[in-house]
């Protein structure tokens, strides 16, 4: 049976997902599933690049296979009991998150890059935090009732008040 | 040509010294002589005495301060410091972001409010417990909804404004 293929423009080829594990493959594999466990608890993490696109990936591949075959579905429930470490996650694959995301037809997750912060913030003490450059993503589910990461979307041009201003004048003289 | 050249100039020498032919005479420099008395010029016996006086050849004699070596390095406008082109201004509070970036000082008070659903939402769900249903956040002064699946998370706190679907309104007012 054919898989269908991904909502998202995936990357094939990964690259380094800058892990300090010996084993490489198992690392990998280990490091995979804790993200992925994160991802599905918390709806939205934060992470590098590298590693949020291959997480994303895994991710699209688990909701899909959830919103299309369901739990009776053996390779779908299997894939997720092995991804997904604690059972509750699973639990909450199958019963939350796909019928939340059944009429989506952008993909499921969303990555959105992070400025750098400065040296103090996040940190309500002003102590130095992690400071990273052009590496930090959000990795987030759709849909999710956290707070959104973009409140206010941008207005269109026309409707920017020295723009609306010049409108009217322009209208009078005319 | 040039072997041509170099056959007639060896058949010269040779024939200047077969035939014991005057060499050029060396009062013909006196005048240059005259004009630069240097000890340097003269003719010498050997070409060694000229390796005695050592070769003269443009160096730096004085050494640079650290402070000038500084101000070469970094200091120079056309070589270093260019124009940002990249810059967005915030349409929510004005700051300047990286063109390809959240803004910054928006997302660290959205990430503070996650960071506050999140620990309710695990709280919610429990430890160990399958996760069936969605959960719904519920501020301070907010209506629970009735007779629906979802859990209900309560914050003790007013619902700030950028989590507001419409800024004009309050949500689930009581
Ligand atoms: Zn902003």
């Amino acid at each position: 049976m054919a898989i269908p293929p991904l909502k998202i423009a995936h990357r094939i080829r990964p690259k380094s997902m800058k892990l300090r594990c010996i084993q490489e493959a198992p690392g990998r594999v280990e490091k995979l599933r804790v993200m992925l466990g994160g991802l599905i608890r918390h709806e939205r993490i934060e992470l590098n690049s590298h590693r949020a696109a291959e997480t994303r990936d895994y991710a699209e591949r688990l909701i899909q296979d959830a919103v299309l075959y369901g739990p009776h579905h053996k390779r779908s429930m299997e894939m997720a009991s092995f991804w997904l470490k604690e059972k509750e996650l699973v639990h909450k694959l199958f019963k939350v998150i796909a019928p939340r995301l059944e009429n989506e037809t952008r993909g499921f997750t969303k990555i959105w890059v992070l400025a750098d912060p400065e040296k103090t913030s996040y940190e309500p003490g002003g102590l130095p935090g992690v400071h990273y450059k052009n590496d930090w993503v959000a990795l987030e589910i759709k849909n999710n009732p956290l707070p959104p990461i973009r409140p206010n979307p941008t207005p269109h041009r026309s409707l920017y008040i020295p723009n609306l201003l010049l409108a009217a004048a322009a209208a009078s003289i005319a | 040509m040039n072997a041509l050249r170099k056959s007639l100039l060896s058949l010269l020498e040779s024939s200047r010294n077969t035939f014991q032919l005057p060499l050029p005479i060396p009062a013909l420099n006196f005048a240059a002589l005259a004009a630069n008395p240097d000890s340097r010029s003269q003719p010498s016996a050997s070409f060694l005495d000229d390796l005695k006086e050592g070769l003269l050849r443009a160096v730096q004699t004085n050494r640079r301060s650290v402070q000038r070596r500084q101000w070469r390095r970094i200091g120079m406008p056309q070589f270093n410091s260019k124009p940002r082109r990249d810059l967005k201004v915030c349409i929510a509070c004005g700051n300047l972001h990286e063109a390809h970036t959240l803004c910054g000082h928006c997302y660290a008070s959205v990430r503070a409010e996650t960071e506050v659903v999140k620990e309710a939402m695990s709280k919610t769900y429990g430890h160990l417990k399958p996760i069936e249903h969605e959960v719904v956040v519920v501020y301070e002064g907010e209506a629970k909804p009735k007779d629906r699946p979802e859990k209900i998370i309560e914050i003790p706190k007013k619902r700030p404004d950028f989590f507001a679907k419409n800024l004009l309104e309050k949500e689930n007012v009581a």
